[in-house]
C-alpha cells in the first residue's frame, strides 16, 4: 500500500487505539496513522490550530472518528470538517461502538461517508480494518484538491 | 349545597314564569269579571227601570179608568142616591181585583171623604158614612183638588201617617191623584188611589236577585227607599235618622250620581255602582196624563246597583282559590323536577371533573413515563458505547495474547484464552439482544399493511444463506397479510424462524411450517417444527427474559428472543402462546 497517505484516528480509548493499530498491521496496512485523542485534537490537527501552529501536512487520506469523545464530542468534530471550505470533501467514516439509530441518523446527516460498528469480537474487528483499508486506502479516490 | 344551588337555579326561573302566567291568567279572569259583572248591573238597572215604571204606567191607567167612571155623575150630578152606592161597590171591586191599593177613594171639593173603600189580604171593606173623614189638611189632597182635567198627582214614596204617627208596622205608601170633571166640565171632586208601595219595593227586590251586589231604590235627595238594611231605609221619615242616606253615607258615589245624568256606570274603590234615574211623569205621559208630582224637585228615583269588590271577584276569587291550589301543585312538581335536574346536572358535572381529572393523571403519566423512556433511551445509549469496549478489549487482546505468545502458552492456557474471547462475545450478544428489547419496548407501532408471507420468505432465506449445508424442508402459507408495523413484525417471525431453524439442528428430517388457522372465528398465525421442542411445564418461562430451556452448548442463545417476540405481540394487542412436546417440536401461535 501506498504508505504516503495518512489516516487520522480519532479515537480516545487507549485500547481501542491499540487493537485498532493491531488490526491495521494485522492487515498489512502500513500507513502512517495520526492518533488524535480527543475531539479537540482533531480538529487542531486538520486545521492547524493547534500548539504546533500552522498546518505543515497535507489532509489525511481518511478519517476514523469515534463519536463518544471528550471535549469535542465526534458528531461536532463532523459538523466542523463539513464547514469548512477545506475539509468539506474529506471522506470521514464512523468508527464507534454504537449502532444506535439516532447515532447513525446524525452520522449520515452530518455528510459521514461511511458508518462501520466496532465489533466484539476482535477477527471480525480485523476483518472489518481490513475492509476499510482496502476500501479507502486503495479502492477509493479521494476528491481533487 | 350545590345540588342545591343548581336546583334552585332551575326551579326559580320556572316558578316565575308559572306564577306568573297564573297571575296573567287570573288578571285575565279579574277583566273578564268585571266586564261581565259592568254588562250585568247595566242590565238589571235598565230593566229594572223599565219594570217599575211599566208597573206605575198600570197605575196611571188604573186611577184614569176610575177618573172617567160614569156613576158618580148620576150620583152628584143627577143626584140619584143609588149612584154612591154602586160607585162604593165598584171601588170595593176594583180594590178587590187590584189587590195593591190600601185605600180607594172619591173625595169631595171640600175635602171630605165622599167614598172609601179599605183593603187588606182579608179583603175590601167600605167604609160606612159615619167614619169618613175631613182631608183637606192632606198636601196630596190640596194639590190634587187643584188639578186641571187629564192632569195628575203622584205624592213623595213615603210612609203612611195615621192620628199624627207613623202606621207600625210601616206601610210605604204612593198616592195618585186625579180630578174628576162632570160632562160639564164642572170639577166634582178628586179620586185618591193609595197605592201600598211594599209591591213596589218587592219589585225591586226581586229585580235585586239578579243583581251581584245590592239593587236600591233612592229618592231624589238620597235617601234608601229601599236600601242596605232596614234601619237605613226611610230614614227621612225619622227626624233622628235624617243623616242615614246616601250623601252621607257614600259621599263619593252620591255625588257621581246627583250630577243629574240619567244613567251612568262607574267604579269606585274597586266597587261598581250602576244607576238610573226614574221620572215618574214618563210614566203618566204614556198614558195621555200630563201632571205635576211631589216626588221632588227633579221629579226623580234613582235605581242603584252598588256591587262591592269582592262581590264582582266571586268569581275571580273561586279561579284564584283553583290557581292557588293549581300553582302549589305545580310548584312542588316543579322542585321535584328540578331537584330531580340539578342531582343528574351535578352527576354530568362531578363525572367531567372526574374525567378532567382523569385526563390530567394521564397526562402526568405520560409525562412520566415520556421522562422514563428518556431515561431508558440515555441508558441504553451508554450501554452501547461504554459496556461493549471493556469486552472488545477483553477479546481482543485475548486474541493477541494467543497470536504473540501462543509458542509459550500449554494447551490449558491457550483454551482458557478462547474461553475468555468465548464469554466477552456472548456478552456482547446479550447486551446486543437486550438494546434490541429495549428498543422495541419503547418504539412506537408505525402500522401499514404487513406481508408476512414474504417476511417469513426472505427471513428463511437469510437462515440458508447463513448456513447452506443445512437442508430444512420449509412450508410458507401464500398470501398471510396482516395490519402491524411491518419491522417489528420482521423482528417476530425473525425471532420464531431462526429459534425453529436452530431447534431443528438435530432433527433427522426437519422441518419448518408458518401457516394460519382459525380458532374461534379469529386468525391465529404459527410457526412449527420438528425440532427438540420443550417440555410443557416450563411454558410458563418461556417468555421471560434470559430464561432459557436449553443448554447453551446444544443451542446457544441469549434467552430475550421470546420475550422481544412477546412485547411486539402485546404491543399490536395480541396474544402469543406454544404448545410442545420434549423431542417432538414446538408451536408458537399468535394473533393481532
Amino acid at each position: 500500500m501506498d504508505s504516503g497517505r495518512t489516516i487520522l484516528l480519532v479515537e480516545d480509548n487507549a485500547d481501542d487505539q491499540e487493537l485498532t493499530l493491531r488490526a491495521f498491521q494485522k492487515n498489512n496496512i502500513s500507513n502512517r496513522v495520526v492518533l488524535a485523542r480527543d475531539g479537540e485534537e482533531a480538529l487542531d490537527y486538520l486545521f492547524g490550530t493547534g500548539p504546533d501552529g500552522r498546518r505543515k501536512h497535507g489532509l489525511p487520506q481518511v478519517v476514523l472518528l469515534d463519536l463518544k469523545l471528550p471535549k469535542v464530542d465526534g458528531l461536532d468534530v463532523l459538523r466542523q470538517i463539513r464547514a469548512a471550505e477545506d475539509t468539506r470533501l474529506l471522506p470521514v467514516v464512523i468508527l464507534t461502538s454504537s449502532k444506535e439509530e439516532q447515532d447513525l441518523l446524525a452520522g449520515y446527516r452530518l455528510g459521514a461517508n461511511s458508518y462501520v460498528r466496532k465489533p466484539v469480537n476482535f477477527d471480525e474487528f480485523v476483518e472489518a480494518a481490513r475492509q476499510l483499508g482496502l476500501y479507502w486506502l486503495l479502492l477509493n479516490e479521494t476528491p481533487p484538491r | 349545597m350545590n345540588v342545591v344551588r343548581r336546583a334552585l337555579l332551575v326551579f326559580i326561573p320556572l316558578a316565575l314564569v308559572a306564577t306568573g302566567v297564573m297571575f296573567l291568567f287570573y288578571r285575565a279572569q279579574v277583566d273578564a269579571s268585571v266586564a261581565i259583572a259592568k254588562a250585568g248591573e247595566e242590565r238589571v238597572v235598565t230593566i229594572g227601570r223599565q219594570r217599575l215604571l211599566v208597573a206605575l204606567g198600570s197605575m196611571v191607567s188604573d186611577l184614569r179608568l176610575l177618573t172617567t167612571e160614569p156613576d158618580w155623575q148620576r150620583w152628584l150630578v143627577e143626584q140619584d142616591p143609588g149612584g154612591r152606592q154602586d160607585i162604593e161597590l165598584e171601588y170595593a171591586a176594583f180594590a178587590e181585583a187590584k189587590a195593591i191599593y190600601d185605600r180607594v177613594r172619591f173625595i169631595g171639593l171640600d175635602g171630605r171623604e165622599l167614598v172609601r173603600v179599605n183593603w187588606s189580604e182579608r179583603g175590601a171593606r167600605i167604609a160606612p158614612q159615619g167614619e169618613l173623614h175631613d182631608q183637606s189638611q192632606f198636601d196630596y189632597v190640596r194639590r190634587s183638588l187643584a188639578l186641571a182635567p187629564r192632569e195628575l198627582y203622584i205624592s213623595p214614596f213615603d210612609l203612611s201617617v195615621e192620628g199624627g204617627k207613623l202606621e207600625e208596622p210601616i206601610k210605604p205608601m204612593l198616592r195618585f191623584g186625579a180630578a174628576a170633571y162632570d160632562a160639564a166640565g164642572q170639577k166634582r171632586g178628586i179620586v185618591v188611589l193609595d197605592y201600598l208601595g211594599r209591591y213596589f219595593l218587592d219589585r225591586v227586590r226581586v229585580l235585586g236577585g239578579s243583581s251581584r251586589g245590592s239593587l236600591w231604590l233612592l229618592n231624589a235627595e238620597g235617601y234608601w227607599l229601599r236600601g242596605p238594611s232596614a234601619d237605613e231605609e226611610w230614614a227621612f221619615m225619622y227626624p233622628d235618622r235624617l243623616d242615614r242616606n246616601m250623601s252621607v253615607r257614600y259621599p263619593a258615589i252620591w255625588m257621581r250620581i246627583s250630577r243629574g245624568a240619567d244613567s251612568g256606570q262607574f267604579s269606585i274603590d274597586g266597587s261598581l255602582v250602576t244607576f238610573a234615574r226614574m221620572d215618574p211623569r214618563s210614566a203618566m205621559m204614556q198614558d195621555g196624563f200630563d201632571g205635576s208630582t211631589g216626588v221632588g224637585a227633579d221629579a226623580a228615583w234613582i235605581l242603584v246597583s252598588y256591587v262591592p269588590e269582592d262581590a264582582i271577584l266571586a268569581s275571580a276569587a273561586a279561579m284564584k282559590r283553583n290557581l292557588i291550589l293549581a300553582g302549589v301543585a305545580l310548584l312542588m312538581l316543579f322542585a321535584a323536577a328540578s331537584g330531580l335536574v340539578a342531582r343528574y346536572w351535578t352527576q354530568q358535572i362531578e363525572a367531567d371533573r372526574a374525567m378532567k381529572k382523569l385526563a390530567e393523571q394521564l397526562q402526568r403519566d405520560n409525562l412520566e413515563l415520556d421522562a422514563l423512556n428518556k431515561e431508558l433511551e440515555s441508558f441504553s445509549y451508554a450501554v452501547s458505547h461504554d459496556l461493549r469496549a471493556p469486552l472488545r478489549a477483553i477479546d481482543g487482546f485475548s486474541q493477541a495474547l494467543i497470536e504473540d505468545a501462543g509458542l509459550q502458552l500449554d494447551q490449558a492456557s491457550h483454551d482458557h484464552l478462547t474461553r475468555i474471547r468465548q464469554a466477552a462475545q456472548r456478552m456482547g450478544m446479550l447486551i446486543d439482544d437486550l438494546l434490541k428489547l429495549a428498543r422495541v419496548t419503547r418504539a412506537e407501532l408505525e402500522v401499514g399493511r404487513t406481508d408476512l408471507s414474504a417476511t417469513a420468505a426472505s427471513v428463511v432465506g437469510e437462515l440458508r444463506r447463513a448456513a447452506p449445508e443445512r437442508a430444512v424442508e420449509v412450508s410458507i402459507a401464500p398470501g398471510l397479510s396482516v395490519d402491524g408495523d411491518p419491522m417489528l413484525l420482521g423482528v417476530v417471525l425473525e425471532n420464531l424462524l431462526s429459534n425453529a431453524w436452530k431447534f431443528t439442528g438435530k432433527a433427522a428430517n426437519p422441518r419448518i411450517e408458518f401457516g394460519r388457522i382459525e380458532q374461534d372465528g379469529e386468525p391465529v398465525y404459527f410457526v412449527r417444527d420438528n425440532g427438540a421442542g420443550f417440555d410443557m411445564a416450563y411454558a410458563d418461562k418461556l417468555f421471560g427474559a434470559f430464561q432459557r430451556l436449553h443448554d447453551n452448548k446444544d443451542y446457544p442463545g441469549t434467552g430475550i428472543g421470546l420475550a422481544t417476540v412477546q412485547r411486539i405481540i402485546r404491543k399490536h394487542g395480541g396474544r402469543i402462546w406454544a404448545e410442545a412436546a420434549v423431542g417432538r417440536g414446538a408451536t408458537f401461535y399468535f394473533t393481532f
